[in-house]
């Protein structure tokens, strides 16, 4: 199968004082697949992709991505990348309305001398592009200058997603996207991710404790343990069993398991 | 490297990069800094300076009636600080102790001017400090609202209803029997002296010991934490300010019959410098959760020392100021780097 | 049940308002009562002799009030009015340097301290409260040391400045009226105005959705310590002089006034039109009314006080049912 790589990691490493949180992640995204990245707590995963979203800055290792290395120091050179993160319900200001969260940190100014200058903001641009992108993510909202604390979990969810879906990124990262939601707006989240990966062809790495929403939704499953990619599953070999004994902790099987598949994989030369 | 740089099982080697100031820099060179002799001796270089100071310029410095004689110096300040330390360890600040101790001063002062018994005025000073202490309690632990605009508007009314009282001139006439009994001595050592060691020690004891003590620096650490294992936080939080304003009504008492009259000076603006800076040079942290009474009264010392040093040589009231201003920015700001 | 829900919620939402809008009904009941006590209160001079006394003040409070929306606070800024317009007035006064040249080196001064504070908050990583308070007693220490603890007097130009009126109105309200509009229109038509508020709202989580808080927040020192400058030559051309006790509760009283405008201590919440310009007509009408029904200029910290807390339990009560709000 000839599928191009967006996203690859050599031998990331990233530790804190003395504490290895990311210790040597090779990792391969390819485009228009979803994965999973599983573990325990303090496994790595939040370190993972805070690096990769640029929050924090690489100790050693490269990063690819469409095959050309890139350098990701901050948010901004992340984003250049089309590298977009949609956080927990967090991932969002209250007090602020939808336009305004939308373009955070990325607001159009005016095109004449105003705006050039002074930076003053297109208001008008801002509303009518957040208009857009709730459309894009299937949200009705009648009053868009309601600040977003007064909606819905699901519709805040909705809206993070939305910003990342509309700033172009071609690598979605999702950081417990049903964490704190109802069943309901769970299975809405669900749908929405399904949706945007099959409509804009983004290629998404879920972060998630919730092995079942992990089944339901992605086609490789990634288990990080002690900082270190302990195993690389699609879907269809695997089990949840399996991946919650890999979470916590090798078994025999699991290691004969992982020999003969990697034997298998090296014959159909993928 | 040495062995005794590791904490908690983990090594830190030579490639590691800590970010001090927005730049990368080695944590090892960073440590050695922050760890090296003089950094981290320094407020006890700084102390011993002084000392020694002192101990050249002012003779017989190092003899028991001149320590007596701090002490005795210290105590107001000593008591306030630790009414302080109390309220900074569970996470608040109290910036009205210095102003209620003012007006329930001059309210004192007033009352035995009029004839009133010395004894029922020690009593209200206590009372109107203690009544100060529960409404700001009350307003931060259950209105939650924040410590620092409710004293910081309390402070600015009790000093307003001070000046209104004096009209800004000390009431005199205080009844000798009030500034005698205060200034009592046992054995040739002030009362006020061996309340001081002997409230100290108790405080200390108790915070590090005893069930409030507990719940008061876990509370100071993370008040929700606390509130799910069940500590009853609000009563907490309104009890440390209450006890603050006890230890201001203590301190009143101590400085109305130190001074001889009744003045609202004496919860002026700079009062609030020198107890903050006493709490914060003994070691308690603005952020709640650290410190201890001890620390509180040692600092308390220390400001103490550096004032008379400054008045040694002269200086000005107002380089004063900005010497005590600057050294409470420096500590907390050397703490807040050391932590790193 | 749903009906309970619908009814709780409605009760809810009244009470919002109500704690919201506080500061308004407020002012409207003051102002009647203050017209019914003291019979000049309601007349046109009278008015602008609020908006008049009452200007320093308010543009001092302008730059306090952006460091507040971003959750920290400046108590250092009447300490800063006082040693900048000193620094200006002892070059005025004792080296002869002309106004137009003295005046911006205050506003100069200013910004230099601002960056100071935001310094010490933003590299040195100090809590603002402790950075802010040693500055208030340090700054205040180098202007007494400076100006020897003695009046000095402002040169005429600067005197005439303060009582200067276009027709009927002070030169200082209109300038006053003009800074508050372009600030407001900054606040809510720039980036930066919007990143303040997020910072307020939280300071992490703008940071990881790309907002440069360490920058920001130095900024808004940096115009705290611009306004509260440009706040101390207003007074000091009203008063015509620079006196020792310059700028003592400077900060509280521009607490008030922020606080009664309904920006919120806790920051990211408020605005400068109607919020802050509101605050300041309240507050200049309680110290107005009081002054015209004979009150002791003793009472007014204690009046002041009483506001500030009231002010401070509705932002509080707002907080908590924001939180209910949230639950639901």
């Amino acid at each position: 199968m000839d599928r191009k790589i967006i996203l690859e990691t050599k031998n990331l490493k990233k530790y804190f004082g003395g504490i290895k949180a990311v210790d040597g992640i090779f990792l391969k995204l390819y485009e228009g697949e979803i994965i999973a990245i599983v573990g325990d707590n303090g496994a790595g995963k939040s370190t993972l992709i805070k690096i990769i979203s640029g929050i924090y800055e690489k100790d050693s290792g490269e990063i690819f991505i469409n095959g050309e290395k890139v350098d990701i120091t901050d948010v901004r050179s992340a984003r250049r990348n089309g590298i977009e993160t949609v956080y927990q319900s967090e991932g969002i200001l209250d007090r602020l309305d939808a336009p305004a969260n939308l373009f955070l940190s990325r607001e159009k100014a005016l095109n004449n001398l105003l705006g050039k200058f002074f930076k003053i903001m297109d208001t008008r641009y801002m509303k009518k592009e957040t208009g857009k992108m709730l459309e894009m993510v299937g949200i009705k909202l009648k009053d868009l200058s309601s600040k977003v604390g007064n909606l819905s979990g699901g519709q805040r969810q909705s809206i993070t997603v939305g910003r990342a879906v509309y700033w172009g990124g071609r690598i979605l990262i999702f950081d417990e996207p049903t964490n704190n939601l109802g069943l309901e707006q769970q299975r809405r989240v669900i749908g929405l991710i399904k949706r945007i990966r099959n409509e804009y062809k983004l290629s998404i790495i879920i972060i998630t404790h919730n092995i079942a929403h992990v089944f339901e939704l992605v086609d490789r499953i990634i288990v990080l343990r002690n900082g270190k990619v302990i195993g690389d599953r699609i879907k269809s070999e695997t089990n949840p069993n399996e991946i919650v004994s890999m979470i916590t902790g090798w078994t025999e099987s699991l290691r004969n398991t992982n020999r003969k598949i990697y034997k298998r994989r090296k014959n159909e030369n993928i | 490297m040495r062995k005794k740089k590791c904490l908690a099982n983990v090594s830190i080697t030579k490639n590691d990069k800590v970010k001090v100031f927005g730049q990368a820099r080695n944590p090892i060179v960073t440590r050695y800094v922050a760890e090296m002799r003089v950094v981290r001796y320094l407020p006890f270089i700084v102390v011993i300076a002084i000392l020694i100071i002192l101990g050249l310029s002012v003779p017989h410095f190092f003899t028991i009636s001149n320590i007596i004689n701090i002490l005795t110096q210290t105590s107001a300040l000593g008591l306030m600080a630790i009414g302080l330390s109390v309220v900074l360890i569970g996470g608040g600040i109290d910036l009205s102790i210095p102003s209620i101790m003012g007006l329930s001063g001059v309210l004192g002062a007033i009352f035995m001017k009029n004839g009133g018994n010395p004894v029922l005025a020690g009593l209200i000073m206590l009372a109107v400090c203690t009544l100060s202490g529960c409404a700001n309690g009350f307003a931060v632990g259950y209105l939650k609202m924040i410590p620092f605009v409710v004293t910081f508007s309390t402070m600015t009314i009790y000093m307003g209803v001070s000046l209104w009282l004096t009209k800004a001139v000390s009431v005199g006439g205080l009844p000798r029997v009030f500034i005698d009994t205060v200034l009592t001595k046992i054995w040739g050592v002030p009362v006020i002296v061996i309340a001081l060691i002997f409230i100290t020690a108790v405080a200390t004891l108790l915070m590090h010991n005893s069930l409030y003590g507990r719940w008061l620096y876990a509370v100071g650490m993370n008040v929700e934490v606390s509130r799910v294992s069940g500590i009853p936080v609000e009563r907490v939080i309104f009890s440390t300010y209450v006890i603050s304003g006890v230890f201001a009504g203590l301190a009143a008492i101590i400085t109305t019959a130190r001074l001889g009259t009744g003045a609202a000076t004496i919860g002026r603006e700079v009062v609030v410098l020198d107890v903050v800076s006493s709490a914060v040079v003994g070691g308690v942290s603005i952020y709640g959760g650290v410190g201890s009474a001890l620390g509180a009264v040692i600092g308390a010392i220390t400001i103490n020392l550096i004032s008379n040093v400054m008045n040694l040589m002269h200086v000005s009231y107002y380089i004063t100021l900005v010497t005590k201003g600057f050294i409470i920015i420096a500590v907390v700001a050397l703490s807040a780097f050391r932590k790193k | 049940m749903e009906m309970k829900i619908m009814r709780k919620k409605q009760y809810l939402d009244v009470l919002y308002f109500i704690v919201s809008q506080g500061f308004v009904i407020a002012m409207v009941l003051l102002f009647i009562v203050f017209s019914i006590i003291a019979r000049n209160f309601l007349t046109l001079a009278n008015m602008i002799r609020i908006l008049h006394t009452i200007a320093p003040l308010l543009i001092l409070a302008t730059g306090l009030a952006l460091v507040i929306m971003t959750g920290n606070i400046d108590i250092s800024v009447g300490s800063i009015a006082f040693l900048s317009s000193g620094i200006g007035i002892v070059l005025m006064a004792h080296y002869n340097i002309p106004s137009y040249v003295a005046v911006p080196l205050i506003v100069v001064v200013g910004l230099i301290l601002g960056a100071l504070n935001g310094f010490l908050v933003v590299v040195l990583k100090v809590n603002p409260l402790i950075v802010t308070l040693g500055m208030m007693f340090m700054l205040r220490g180098v202007a007494l040391q400076l100006t020897n603890s003695m009046v000095i007097s402002a040169p005429k130009e600067l005197q005439r400045l303060g009582y200067a009126k276009i027709g009927t109105i002070f030169i200082d309200v209109i300038i006053v009226v003009i800074i508050l509009f372009l600030v407001h229109f900054f606040h809510i038509r720039t980036p930066f105005g919007r990143h303040i508020m997020a910072i307020g709202n939280g300071a992490n989580i703008a940071g990881w959705l790309g907002v440069k808080v360490p920058k920001i927040i130095f900024l808004a020192f940096v115009i705290s310590g611009f306004f509260a400058s440009l706040g101390g030559i207003f007074v000091m051309s009203q008063v015509g002089a620079v006196t020792p006790t310059m700028g003592q509760g400077y900060e509280f009283s521009a607490i008030a006034l922020i606080v009664i405008g309904g920006i919120s201590l806790f920051g990211g919440e408020g605005s400068i039109i109607p919020g802050l310009l509101l605050g300041g007509v309240t507050l200049g009408v309680i110290e107005n009314g009081l002054n015209m029904v004979g009150a002791s200029p003793y009472t007014y910290p204690f009046v002041k006080g009483g506001v500030i807390f009231i002010a401070m339990y509705a932002d509080s009560i707002k907080r908590v049912l924001r939180n209910i709000r949230l639950k639901e």
